[in-house]
């Protein structure tokens, strides 16, 4: 069973900059000049982080700050490649069957000829 | 304080936010209206409403189309729709309303950021320090005299680049505007003047002689390539001023005054200085000092009420930080509390300019009187005073050095 893992995002057309995020988590978050926050990097929230993040959630007077789970996220990719896999497989058998087919076509034909 | 205003016969529809009742403890009228209206409705100062409710007071902080911020003091003399310069107001980007304040407020936001707030920390420290050792030796004081109302008067004086003196002859200037706001139109006039040249006369010097400082940051500031008006410059300095000093004096007090009254959070708060940054927002929610103001911009219909272009409304945050909606036992100061969305510092676009640097100033403030003061109690309950108007805190704060 892989461990859940997490992404927190700040929305920036909802962030006002009351810096409660960054309070919580100077790890999690970054400010610029303005004092506007962002996530740090791509967001991902190591595990010993995530009361961090929670508790940035809960702490933002702009619901501004969201925090997603990426396990389901990354499930649902990896069930598309299996998918589309499974879809490139079954193409290619049928495409080697007609193949097959088609050379036992051939062959036939050529049987006939002889 | 409530000369020519007769006493509230009923808070629905007869509030005044200066009247005694509400200075001495508006917790309770809030709790009550809650209940009952939850928008409440005065004649007073030409017709002003009241929303009481978190959910409430955010509609109103977010919606821009149907109220302007050009002026967020009530008082006697209510503008017509021309009397002021919409959208910039006497005060940007307070006074403001969007696009333009959008644009001034981003040319100001860098000042005010974390980092350079945070450089102003070892000067507010040295204050506060100062503050407590003239007080050595006194056994009780007013600690809202001698120590909290000195606190954000210098620290803005010292941010602006103004001569140290000068930081009392401002604490006048901010109690007239904000908290005699029932004296008569032509009185409050005489004194906006006297501030405007205050200012120009800084600003005048200012060009003469740049310096690091606030003032000749606004003086350099360019917005679309060009400078600002003096009128402008000066509007800004003032808003500071006023917003900046009133403000957090009256949050480190109503902090003091809940230390004072309470021996446990009081102890736990001076052994235990990891509480500091939730205790901080916790008595900002609980004791939030500033209700804002809108103006109705134009006639519609808020959840059942009439509201008409120019009507007041009151925008009173410290309200929407009690509402039991929105917080768990919300009348209960709990210094711990980790999930704690208060909006003292107001929501939405107008978010108060300087919060980094109240809160930067009540943490220091309430550190350095813990470090000297562990414990400490109200010498006389009774003689507690508590600002009139938009801006809630205490004014005589006599406390006894246990």
């Amino acid at each position: 069973m892989p461990q859940a893992t997490f992404r927190v995002h700040v929305d920036p057309d909802k962030c006002q900059g009351h810096n409660r995020c960054y309070s919580v988590s100077p790890e999690l978050f970054e400010l610029d000049d303005l004092g506007m926050s962002t996530e740090a990097g791509t967001g991902l929230v190591p595990g010993r982080l995530l009361g961090q993040a929670r508790l940035a959630v809960d702490n933002c007077p702009e619901h501004a700050v969201s925090l997603t789970e990426v396990r389901a996220e990354a499930e649902v990719r990896a069930e598309a490649e299996v998918r589309a896999e499974a879809e490139v497989r079954a193409e290619a058998e049928v495409r080697a069957e007609a193949e097959v087919r088609a050379e036992a076509e051939a062959t036939a034909e050529t049987g006939v000829r002889r | 304080m409530t000369e020519g205003h007769p006493p509230v016969r009923d808070f629905a529809t007869d509030f005044d936010h200066i009247d005694p009742a509400w200075v001495a403890d508006p917790y309770p009228i809030w709790d009550d209206l809650r209940e009952r209206c939850p928008v409440a409705h005065s004649e007073r100062y030409g017709g002003v409403w009241l929303p009481v409710t978190h959910d409430l007071v955010s509609e109103v902080a977010y919606d821009t189309e149907h109220f302007t911020s050009r002026t967020v003091v009530v008082s006697e003399r209510r503008p017509g729709p021309d009397a002021l310069p919409a959208p910039i107001g006497l005060s940007p980007p307070i006074t403001s309303d969007p696009p333009y304040h959008g644009i001034i407020r981003r040319m100001l936001l860098p000042a005010f950021a974390p980092k350079p707030i945070a450089a102003l920390e070892p000067f507010t420290r040295d204050l506060c320090r100062d503050l407590l050792a003239a007080t050595a030796g006194r056994t009780s004081f007013d600690a809202a005299i001698e120590y909290t109302r000195h606190i954000p008067v210098r620290v803005i004086v010292r941010f602006l680049g103004f001569p140290p003196e000068d930081a009392d002859l401002f604490r006048g200037f901010i109690s007239l505007v904000l908290e005699q706001v029932d004296r008569p139109a032509d009185e409050r006039e005489t004194m906006f003047t006297e501030l405007d040249e205050y200012m120009d006369a800084q600003i005048a010097d200012h060009i003469a002689r740049p310096r690091e400082d606030l003032t000749s940051f606004l003086i350099e500031a360019e917005i679309d390539g060009g400078k600002l008006s003096t009128e402008h410059i000066r509007g800004s300095m003032i808003l500071l001023m006023i917003a900046g000093i009133d403000t957090t004096w009256s949050a480190i007090g109503a902090s003091l005054w809940h230390l004072a009254r309470h021996p446990g959070d009081r102890r736990r708060l001076a052994t235990e200085p990891g509480l500091m940054d939730t205790a901080v927002e916790e008595l900002l929610r609980a004791y939030a000092p500033v209700t804002m103001a809108r103006l109705v911009a134009k006639d519609f219909d808020f959840h059942g009420h009439p509201f008409k272009e120019g009507d007041w409304l009151l925008l009173p945050f410290p309200a929407a930080n009690r509402d039991p909606a929105a917080f768990e036992n919300p009348g209960q100061v709990r210094l711990d509390r980790a999930r704690n969305r208060h909006a003292a510092f107001g929501l939405g676009r107008h978010r108060c300019l300087g919060s980094n640097l109240a809160r930067m100033e009540l943490r220091v403030a309430l550190e350095e009187w813990l470090a000297r003061y562990p414990d400490f109690e109200l010498s006389d309950p009774s003689a507690v005073t508590w600002s009139a108007g938009q801006v809630r805190g205490p004014r005589a704060l006599p406390v006894t050095i246990l």
